[in-house]
């Protein structure tokens, strides 16, 4: 096999860090390209985030991005470079250089990094806020890496805003890793604010330790596109991880999202909502994985998605998945698609609320129990944006 | 029940009305004054619903021929919010749930239909923490979703809830003794009985003689087949009480 070196090595990181960059600098430009037959490629092309070796150096000069954490003094934000050459910091541990073609790109080639480590026993009232802004165009490369030690509980929100100009060369590579320690309690919120048609490729992976919690609930509301795979591995007995999803696609906004709760041990427990709102030409595709080990009898595991559909031209498509190795566990999946149900509209427009404030109201009704798990401050402000993105009259045609 | 010197606030020429292409509404007349509580008797599947739909807009309850006519304004093309602005109400048999819209929030849109603009959350809480007072509703009932887990007393009391904000000047009450206990009933006729004023009508739709124990009604009209077979005052109720309505079958063949 052919071993090219990364255009990016930088002389001053630790050894195990080079290595991991030169594995993965290999896998992204000799690994074949995914299979489009497999169900995570199924609905996004994978020839979209591909960018020939070559160019990348004077791609990756034009895109920047900044970190910043809104949190009290006992936690500190530090540059995951700068961090992973001053201590042990496990790096690649969850999305390492063998996960993935695109996955491999991030690993061999991120410069800037955000590190956040929640020392044991930390327990915070409020949420901890951690902004990425994005901006300048062709590729940006995001690395974050959370750590939330023993017995620490906290909620993080995480604002990615900005926009990311040009005309589909570059996209925004995202790649985070969080470890839950046992006993911890981790809720983070992912609220996507990004304008325009920024091109998104998301990896998130978490892997929750035992009686650790993670309760993970992201908010996209955008036109752009965006490839996510989000998982977490439920790695000691009693973990618990709850996925609640809240999309708004419109305009030509496409949403391709996988999803993965991977039980690895006895006595865990996994949810996933995903609530998928489309209008105009916006797509959805949904792909949700639910594994079992063998290992991992007693434990429960639910999935459902709804998608509502506001236009005509939308297209959602959702495939749930279940690989089940062990007996004496409990799951179920389920996934609804249809228009704005014509019952309750009509009960409250017989109320003399207008068709429009109607439809408005029962979409932001229908993403609650969503949005309803973020914490006030940052919640009011999405209810207004849902409520303005709403076009009701590009709404199916309905004799209502 | 009838005064012929002024118009009345709601009527109903010739009615015909069909579901599915099945006509289930055959030619109704009605008119109700203000003031009037009017009594809408007949067995199940006699079109009681029917009519009350179909005098809200409800999309399934086609209209073929003949008018709605409230307080003088002709509504029957018009949207069912419009109608709620003209000024009607249907409070109804089995409301649907609405999850994820909280009572307070549905009931602030609703507010702010009817007067045009947001109403000040202050101004608001007042009025709610009033009417929910008067109808022996618990303060966190606000905080719950639309009819979302409701028990059948709960879903009529916040159609009532309703009807005391909108105050409408035509309100279509579907029913609203099912799935009442006594208590409850009692609660729930109070509160209808508290809003009845000069200005305003009730239609009042039931097949049990129970609700009218409490909202006494000044007429009658039996409906059967999709056709008014009887009408007149309360003492009809009684009659229908002893016999059923099997005799009055006869006047649908």
């Amino acid at each position: 096999m052919n071993v090219s070196i990364s255009p990016f090595e930088v002389a001053q990181e630790p050894e195990g860090l080079k290595n991991l960059r030169s594995k993965a600098w290999n896998v992204y430009t000799q690994a074949q390209f995914p299979d489009r037959a497999s169900t995570l490629w199924r609905f996004s092309n994978p020839e979209a985030f591909w960018v020939i070796p070559e160019n990348i150096s004077s791609i990756l000069e034009k895109g920047k991005i900044a970190y910043r954490l809104e949190a009290p003094n006992e936690l500190r934000l530090s540059d995951l470079q700068e961090a992973v050459s001053n201590e042990s910091v496990p790096v690649g541990a969850l999305v390492g250089p063998e996960f993935g073609k695109f996955e491999a790109l991030n690993l061999a080639l991120w410069k800037k990094g955000a590190y956040l480590r929640v020392p044991e026993g930390v327990r915070l009232d409020q949420p901890v806020v951690l902004r990425k802004h994005i901006s300048g165009e062709g590729l940006i490369l995001d690395r974050s890496l959370i750590h939330v030690s023993k017995g620490a509980s906290l909620t993080i929100v995480e604002v990615l805003e900005g926009e990311l100009a040009g005309n589909g060369n570059g996209y925004l590579n995202a790649v985070e890793e969080v470890l839950i320690e046992e006993g911890a309690a981790l809720t983070l919120v992912g609220i996507d604010l990004t304008q325009g048609k920024t091109r998104a490729f998301v990896t998130v992976r978490h892997s929750i330790g035992s009686n650790a919690e993670l309760k993970w609930v992201l908010a996209r509301f955008g036109e752009g596109s965006s490839k996510a795979n989000l998982g977490a591995r439920l790695a000691g007995r009693g973990a618990k991880s709850g996925i609640y999803g809240a999309v708004f696609g419109f305009g030509q906004g496409k949403s391709d999202i996988h999803t993965f709760h991977d039980h690895a041990v006895k006595r865990t427990f996994s949810n996933i909502d995903l609530r998928v709102v489309l209008q105009d030409q916006a797509h959805s595709a949904y792909t949700g994985l639910i594994r079992i080990d063998t290992d991992a009898g007693c434990s429960e595991a639910f999935q459902e998605n709804r998608n509502l559909l506001l236009s005509g031209g939308v297209r959602a498509e959702s495939i749930p998945e279940l690989e089940i190795l062990t007996d004496e566990v409990q799951c179920k999946h389920g996934v609804t698609v249809g228009p704005v149900e014509e019952e309750p509209l009509f009960y409250l427009m017989s109320r003399g609320v207008p068709r429009e404030d109607a439809v408005r109201l029962l979409v932001v009704g229908f993403l609650e129990p969503v949005l309803g798990h973020i914490p006030g401050d940052f919640r009011k402000p999405l209810d207004g944006l849902v409520a303005n993105l709403i076009n009701p009259a590009s709404e199916i045609e309905s004799p209502l | 029940m009838e005064n012929k010197n002024i118009s009345p606030l709601l009527e109903v020429r010739d009615l015909h009305v069909e579901v599915e292409g099945k006509e289930v509404i055959k030619g109704i007349d009605l008119a109700l004054y203000g003031g009037a509580k009017l009594a809408l008797m007949g067995p199940n599947g006699s079109g009681k619903s029917s009519l009350s739909m179909a005098l809200m807009g409800h999309p399934g309850y086609k209209v073929k021929s003949g008018s709605i006519i409230l307080d003088g304004n002709d509504i029957t093309g018009l949207s069912p919010d419009k109608r709620a602005k003209v000024g009607l109400f249907l409070a109804m048999q089995n409301p649907v749930s609405v999850p994820g819209v909280s009572v307070a929030n549905f009931l602030r849109a609703i507010m702010k239909a009817k007067r045009g603009e947001e109403v000040p959350i202050r101004e608001f809480r007042e009025m709610l923490v009033k009417a929910m007072g008067l109808l022996e509703m618990e303060r966190s009932f606000a905080n719950r979703y639309v009819n979302d887990g409701f028990s059948g007393g709960e879903k009529k009391k916040l159609e009532l809830l309703q009807m005391v904000l909108l105050n409408p000047k035509v309100a279509v009450v579907d029913e609203i003794d099912s799935g009442l206990d006594v208590d409850a009933l009692k609660i729930v006729a109070d509160g209808v009985n508290r809003i009845t004023g000069e200005n305003n009508a009730f239609l009042l739709i039931t097949h049990y003689r129970r609700i009218l124990d409490y909202i006494r009604p000044d007429g009658v009209v039996v409906l059967m087949e999709g056709r008014i077979v009887a009408s007149g005052g309360p003492e009809l109720i009684n009659q229908i009480d002893r016999q059923g309505y099997d005799w009055l079958s006869a006047k649908t063949a």
